[in-house]
């Protein structure tokens, strides 16, 4: 979040991933550090142990949040 | 007397940066947090969404450690280069 939010003050818009599990910890983390207008792209945890086919999933879980958190429609 | 030992946050108030009008053509910065797997979801949602939508070159970082900020330098590197960016936290 620490990056994410860096890039942001620097005029970049950022697509942050967190899985599932972490989502409480990263609103924790963006209210800490003031940005409490970063939205995470949320997908559902875990990744490390995915098979690609899995990761296609979770892919298509993110692409119209992403696109939202750099600001398309 | 009583006291709350969970203390309160008090930062300062950080805006999001300015969105673009259209996404088409930008250049997209990715950056590898280093966590088994992370990479790879985010090389499928860079390139699916860059023929999608017309996006600019994507271009791909690392940093040293997931568990680490990224290097100031590189943070300034991938801003310069990038107009979108694309990362992740946790597993």
């Amino acid at each position: 979040m620490h990056d994410a939010i860096r890039l942001e003050t620097s005029g970049i818009p950022t697509a942050v991933l967190v899985t599932t599990v972490f989502l409480h910890e990263a609103k924790v983390q963006r209210e800490a550090l003031g940005m409490t207008a970063i939205e995470p792209v949320v997908v559902t945890h875990p990744l490390s142990t995915l098979s690609n086919e899995q990761l296609d999933e979770r892919a298509a879980e993110a692409l119209e949040q992403v696109v939202h958190a750099w600001g398309g429609k | 007397m009583i006291y709350d030992p969970r203390g309160t946050i008090d930062a300062p108030v950080l805006h999001l940066a300015k969105r673009p009008a259209n996404l088409r053509g930008l250049r997209i910065g990715v950056l590898d947090n280093t966590k088994w797997n992370g990479w790879k979801l985010e090389d499928r949602i860079a390139t699916t969404l860059a023929q999608r939508l017309s996006l600019g070159p994507i271009k791909r970082y690392k940093k040293e450690s997931f568990s680490r900020d990224a290097r100031p330098e590189l943070l300034a590197q991938i801003a310069a280069e990038s107009d979108l960016v694309l990362t992740g936290i946790g597993d």
